[in-house]
C-alpha cells in the first residue's frame, strides 16, 4: 500500500496537520505517530516513564526501538494506506540523529516525504505556548539547522529509494496546510 | 469489543473525537475499546482513563494520548527490559558505539 512520511522539527505543527488531514480522509487510511510505537515498545520493556525520556536512551535502545517500530508499520501498511508523523532527524541527548536508518526506512518503504515547514521564529513562538512537553536544540538557528537536516535526510532518502518529497507550509492557518497535505495523500503522485 | 494496539489509539482519537474533550467524553465515547500491550496484557480505555480526573480537558490528540500513557496499569507497562525476540546479536553489533 501507500506510506507517505510527514516530519516537520517538534513545534511546527506537524502533529496537528496530520490529525486534521486524517479527518478528511477516508477509512483506507491510518495515522501512525512513530513516536507513539516507539513509545510503546519502550514502554513495554521498561526503557522510559514518559515520551521525554525516548531522547535521553542510549543509542543502541533508540535504534532497537525504531526497528521494532519500521516492522509495526510495515505490517499495518499491508492492507492501508498510512499516514507516518516522524521525524526525519530526531534531537537527542546525543545531538541530531537520524529517524529513519536504512534498515528502518526498507520497512517502512515510503512512497513520499512531505516536509511540514514554518519559519523559525514562528516555530519558537509555537514552543513557547506548549507546557505539556520539553524541547531540545532551542533557538532560532537550531530550528533553522535542524529543518535543514530534515530537507537533507529527506532528499537522502528520496535519491536513495525514488520516493518524492512534497513541501506543506505551516506558516498559516492549519486547515490550510491539512488541506494540502490531504490532497497530496490522496492524489498520489504523477506517474514516474 | 474492539482491540486495538495503544498506537492505534491516536487514530481513533483523531477520527472519532473534537478537541478540546473532557476525559469523561472520551471514555464514554471509547471507553469500551480495548487496548494490547506487545506482551498480551490489555486494558480498556476507560480503564485507565479511569483514574485521570473526569473533568480534565484535552485541547489535543497528543495532550490525550500521553495521558493515555501515563494512566496506563502496571500489568501493562510490563517487565523491565523485556525483549520479546531475546538478545540480538546481529542488532547488538550493529549499534554499538
Amino acid at each position: 500500500m501507500d506510506v507517505t512520511v510527514v516530519t516537520g522539527v517538534p513545534g511546527v505543527g506537524a502533529s496537528n496537520v496530520c490529525r486534521e488531514a486524517r479527518r478528511r480522509l477516508e477509512d483506507g487510511y491510518e495515522l501512525l505517530n512513530f513516536g507513539d510505537i516507539m513509545l510503546e515498545e519502550a514502554l513495554t520493556r521498561g526503557l522510559v516513564a514518559d515520551r521525554d525520556d525516548l531522547a535521553t536512551l542510549p543509542l543502541r535502545e533508540i535504534r532497537l526501538l525504531q526497528r521494532r517500530a519500521g516492522e509495526f508499520v510495515a505490517r499495518r501498511a499491508r492492507n492501508r494506506a498510512i499516514l507516518l508523523n516522524t521525524h526525519l532527524v530526531v534531537a537527542t541527548a546525543h545531538g541530531f540523529l537520524s529517524g529513519l536508518p536504512p534498515a528502518v526506512r526498507s520497512d517502512v518503504s515510503p512512497d513520499r516525504f512531505v516536509l511540514v515547514e514554518a519559519d523559525p521564529a514562528t516555530v519558537g513562538e509555537r514552543r513557547d505556548t506548549v507546557e505539556y512537553r520539553a524541547y531540545r536544540e532551542q533557538g532560532e538557528r537550531a530550528i533553522d539547522l535542524h529543518q535543514d537536516l530534515n530537507r537533507a535526510s529527506a532528499a537522502t532518502h528520496a535519491t536513495e529509494t525514488g520516493a518524492t518529497i512534497r513541501l506543506v507550509d505551516n506558516e498559516g492557518a492549519v486547515d490550510d496546510a491539512a488541506t494540502a497535505l490531504a490532497d497530496i495523500v490522496s492524489a498520489g503522485d504523477p506517474p514516474r | 469489543m474492539t482491540e486495538i494496539r495503544l498506537s492505534e489509539a491516536r487514530d481513533l482519537f483523531t477520527r472519532s473525537l473534537t478537541y478540546p474533550v473532557s476525559c469523561g467524553d472520551v471514555i464514554e465515547e471509547s471507553g469500551d475499546v480495548k487496548l494490547t500491550s506487545p506482551t498480551g496484557a490489555t486494558e480498556t480505555i476507560g480503564d485507565v482513563l479511569g483514574r485521570c480526573d473526569s473533568a480534565e480537558t484535552f485541547d489535543s490528540n497528543d495532550e490525550l494520548y500521553d495521558t493515555l500513557v501515563t494512566y496506563l496499569g502496571e500489568d501493562f507497562i510490563g517487565r523491565k527490559h523485556y525483549d520479546d525476540r531475546g538478545s540480538n546479536p546481529q542488532l547488538d553489533e550493529e549499534v554499538s558505539l
